[in-house]
């Protein structure tokens, strides 16, 4: 991707670290600036900053993936250095000086290809187990495929011994009743949470971790409670007759306890091109993970999906990749993505980016009614979903209370309560119609993007 | 009951029974049935407890209700749309300076985008308006920026959210008028003053009509308000205000018309001053001499007048001395150049060595800044050894006269030229430092550069006090407002670092570095004149 001052700064961990930033990015506080190509052609840059201390620090940067590193302390990811070494290439390129990368850039340089290659190794390995690449050893690749289908069978009686558990444990809080919910401890819900990780079904477990919140949630917690028990007991019984449910159904399923495909196989699925609208993105995080979501819309197939990207939280892990910040609401491109198998698909990945195009005019929804239609339709097929994407091409929010957006007809959507932008959404909308974005969960809509007359806003 | 009700039925039924533990209250079949009741037997099987059967139910009864969900029509109507506003938007490159800006990146930088909006005459970008907004509720002296630069979308939001409501009462005296007729508490007084700005003759006549009835303690504040827009035509009303029963008010009044070249306050203090100081000649050099007869106490006119007949205590000024500095610091400076024919450079040298030197020269300083005595502040200035008196006295620093009184130009030229021609121009207390960090204005191109030079050669081998009120990161911090666009680069390269001092100076001139360049970018996003 061509990078720019915008882009740069958009895999700065924190504003105080793009200010940071922003401040080195001047010449004199650089005492060598060098950049070399890879055998690829990708620029490599280094430079040696003057910092408070006696040495300089040694900053090198693989404008690639970008890949980072620095010998200064900081805990950041991307630190200053690394961030400021980069948007100074990106605003003068002509102030590095071509030249072969000093021994520190040279290491450095090997032993990320050095890992890089063990990595393709293995990838090759595991292809070659899958009985799909030129295998050297035909026995080996058999004793490689026994064990993996051992391994996976194991899974599954995990799987099938922690969410008998769970269905006990869902049970018996029905019959001893949900009043008592609220006087539960907290560790209560974390004990089978925790139990359904050991079992190998994250998805579940994440869910009882969702659970545990409800009881203090305020009004109508009884109806939000069992409805998600109702939910979680609903994908237990599925799996119990897995065999019998359709595939797209029964990958719900197996998706919902927590298996995930890996990224191989989903790739040799079909996949659907179009021009893809990103949307929206949202990102949300909490003790372990970063999670940012980011929605498409496709020009033609008229349809949402959703990327997700996962970061470890407040990651500080030296060459970590930032989420992807190369997703910007508001842009378009021609491209492929491949939807996770589903009875009413929306987690996609993208398989193939051809090129940025202009934003496709006229997408989304043209009222409440065709939105409700479609996402009610989904819902019907697919009953653990939890948000639907939402696209308006007319919203007119509006401005007593309750926050609701209506549409020309009148029928209105009420917004989150949780949804805090709500100023920001009638200064742009200046009490017009406007396209809309949000994730509708069947009660409440959550606002993610607004479009005013200089274009996409995004909203939290 | 119809089908439809009958299956939302299932749904309370299931969450009470659930809510109750199906141990004692198990679920009961449905009375009749919808689409939903049909399903019933399916989901409730006998092989199963009765806590599976109830979740079962609910699952689908939850799956029903969601999908079945419309959502109704709204019996609100569509809000009334924000007037058009024909100015453009500003650039895309200003609009993200806004935006980090906002983001508390050199938030003091908001005025001057602000600034930059208005003269260009482009709109704030919608979206940040609702910050722009709350930031201004807190600084009032934001307001009127945000009214020009947030344009009809800004006024718009002011009329729905009321914190916002300065935004609304704008610019027209009409709708400030009634806020002050029928509003009350903030809202009202930052009418009275808004309007103080736009009309003055109107806002005194309404506080006039409603004195009477206004609470004591809040006349004095709305007294206070006057000082803009002051005219004669505010003396009878402030001349009655002098007789207030509440002494903050009678000083407020006071003060006003001691501020009115033409009051017959001022006429008062005149009268009073040239029986207090007249203008011989020294018998043997010939040179004029002031001859001064300070009053024994204030009598109860001079207190109507404002005078603070006690100088206050532990100072050690005298009554005689405070009234004397009081008396002559209420009458323009000019009043006696002109009625002597003389030049103040020759009054102030007078004053050299005199036995009453403080209290005079405490009042031509208090004067000179009060009537804005361009000719006085710069004869004083060049005779700093006289002028230059003990903070006891109430009156304000020599600087402070200067600047604030001197033309723009005199106070940039002299600052420039004294800190080319003196070395220690810079250091610690000087004059020229005072100056510097109190006067507000922007400087000129060859002041900033004169300045970036010697700052230069400091950080290349002096070692100064950073710290303190006149220290070198004050001066940095003022260096990074004060000077302009066009001069920002002396002030971005040729820094010393080298230097066996630099460690010290580094991260003070790297913030003022950051502040700088963020200023040029702000330039340059408003299309305003590149810097060299």
């Amino acid at each position: 991707m061509t990078w720019t001052a915008e882009t740069v700064l958009a895999l700065a961990p924190d504003p105080a670290s793009a200010k940071a930033g922003r401040d080195l990015a001047v010449r004199r506080k650089w005492t060598t600036l060098g950049i070399s190509q890879t055998a690829e052609g990708v620029p490599v840059l280094w430079g040696a900053c003057q910092g408070s201390g006696k040495d300089p620090y040694l900053t090198r940067a693989d404008t690639s993936e970008p890949a980072f590193k620095c010998t200064c302390p900081s805990r950041k990811f991307p630190c200053k250095h690394s961030l400021g070494l980069f948007l100074l290439f990106v605003q003068s390129p002509r102030e590095f000086t071509t030249g072969a990368p000093p021994d520190w850039v040279a290491e450095w340089l090997e032993s990320r290809s050095a890992r890089a290659a063990k990595r393709a190794e293995r990838e090759a390995r595991a292809a070659d187990s899958d009985g799909e690449g030129p295998a050297a050893d035909p026995a080996q690749s058999e004793k490689a495929a026994k064990q993996a289908a051992a391994r996976a069978a194991e899974r599954e009686r995990r799987v099938a011994a922690g969410i008998a558990e769970l269905g006990l444990w869902l049970r018996d809080l029905v019959r001893q009743g949900l009043s008592t919910a609220p006087a539960r401890p907290a560790s209560s819900w974390e004990t089978m949470a925790a139990r359904l990780v050991d079992a190998q079904a994250p998805g579940a477990a994440r869910l009882v971790r969702q659970m545990a919140t409800i009881p203090a949630s305020g009004d109508g917690w009884p109806e939000r409670l069992l409805d998600r028990m109702a939910r979680l007991h609903l994908l237990l019984e599925g799996y119990g007759r897995i065999d019998s449910l359709p595939p797209d159904l029964a990958a719900d399923v197996r998706a919902g306890l927590g298996w995930t495909m890996a990224q191989e196989t989903l790739l040799e699925l079909e996949g659907v091109r179009d021009h893809w609208a990103i949307v929206g993105r949202r990102l949300t995080e909490d003790d372990r993970l970063r999670v940012q979501r980011t929605w498409l819309w496709g020009r033609d197939t008229r349809r949402g999906a959703l990327l997700l990207h996962f970061a470890p939280a407040g990651a500080v892990r030296s060459e970590t990749k930032p989420i992807d910040p190369t997703f910007v609401p508001g842009t378009a491109f021609d491209g492929t993505v491949v939807f996770f198998p589903s009875a009413a698909p929306l987690r996609a990945i993208v398989k193939e980016r051809t090129t940025a195009v202009d934003w496709p005019t006229g997408i989304g929804y043209a009222d409440v009614s065709e939105a409700v239609t479609a996402t009610a339709g989904a819902d019907a097929r697919m009953p653990w979903l939890e948000g639907h994407p939402v696209l308006l091409r007319e919203a007119t929010p509006t401005t007593l209370t309750p926050a609701q957006v209506r549409d020309a007809t009148g029928r209105a959507m009420p917004l989150s309560t949780r949804f805090r932008d709500r100023w920001r959404l009638l200064a742009v909308s200046g009490g017009a119609a406007v396209p809309l974005f949000g994730e509708w969960d069947g009660e409440a809509l959550t606002p993610l993007t607004v479009w005013g007359e200089s274009g996409a806003v995004s909203l939290a | 009951m119809t089908s439809m009700h009958s299956d939302l039925a299932i749904w309370s039924a299931a969450v009470n029974a659930a809510l109750l533990g199906t141990d004692r209250a198990p679920l009961g079949a449905p009375t009749s049935g919808g689409a939903l009741g049909a399903a019933y037997d399916a989901l409730v099987r006998p092989q199963s407890d009765a806590a599976a059967n109830l979740l079962r139910v609910a699952a689908a009864a939850s799956a029903y209700q969601r999908c079945g969900r419309t959502p109704g029509r709204t019996q609100e109507a569509a809000p009334s749309p924000c007037p058009r506003d024909d100015r453009p938007t500003c650039t895309l490159a200003a609009a993200a300076l806004l935006r980090r800006i906002l983001q508390g990146e050199h938030q003091s930088l908001l005025r001057t985008w602000l600034t930059l909006a208005t003269r260009n005459d482009v709109r704030a970008p919608a979206d940040a308006l609702p910050t722009v907004l709350d930031l201004a509720r807190q600084d009032p002296k934001l307001r009127p920026l945000v009214r020009a630069a947030g344009g009809t979308r800004a006024t718009w939001l002011g009329a729905l959210n009321e914190d916002w409501a300065f935004a609304v009462s704008g610019d027209s005296p009409d709708a400030l008028a009634t806020i002050w007729e029928t509003g009350a508490g903030m809202p009202r007084m930052e009418a009275l003053q808004r309007l103080r700005q736009l009309d003055p003759e109107r806002a005194r006549t309404l506080l006039e009509a409603s004195w009477a009835q206004e609470d004591a303690t809040n006349r004095a504040f709305f007294l206070a308000m006057f000082a803009h827009g002051l005219s004669p035509a505010d003396e009878p009303f402030l001349e009655r205000a002098l007789d207030d029963r509440r002494k903050e008010v009678r000083q407020a009044a006071a003060a006003l018309l001691g501020r009115l070249v033409s009051s017959a306050l001022i006429g008062r203090m005149v009268d009073r001053a040239r029986q207090l100081v007249t203008l011989g000649k020294s018998a043997i050099l010939q040179r004029p001499r002031l001859d001064v007869m300070p009053p024994d106490e204030a009598d109860a006119s001079m207190v109507r007048d404002g005078v603070n007949p006690k100088p206050p205590t532990g100072t050690g000024v005298g009554e005689k001395a405070w009234l004397l500095a009081q008396i002559i610091g209420a009458v323009p400076p000019s009043t006696w150049s002109a009625t002597w024919s003389i030049e103040p450079d020759k009054l102030i040298r007078a004053a050299d060595g005199h036995e009453w030197r403080e209290p005079i020269i405490a009042g031509w300083l208090i004067a000179t800044e009060r009537f804005h005595d361009a000719t006085w502040a710069r004869a004083l200035w060049d005779n700093e050894a006289v002028a230059r008196i003990e903070p006891k006295w109430g009156a304000p620093p020599l600087e402070h006269a200067f600047t604030r009184a001197a033309s723009a130009d005199v106070v940039d030229a002299e600052l420039r030229r004294e800190v080319s021609a003196r070395h220690d121009a810079l250091r610690g207390a000087h004059r020229v430092v005072i100056a510097l960090l109190g006067w507000p204005n922007e400087w000129s191109d060859a002041l900033a550069r004169a300045l970036a030079k010697r700052l230069k050669d400091y950080a290349g081998a002096d070692r100064v006090s950073f710290t303190g009120e006149f220290g070198m990161r004050a001066l940095l911090e003022r260096c990074a407002h004060a000077v302009p666009v066009s001069a920002a680069d002396a002030f971005l390269d040729g820094w010393p670092e080298q230097s066996d001092v630099w460690s010290t100076w580094a991260s003070a001139v790297d913030t003022l570095s950051s502040v700088l360049r963020f200023r040029i970018d702000l330039h340059l996003a408003f299309n305003e004149e590149s810097p060299a």
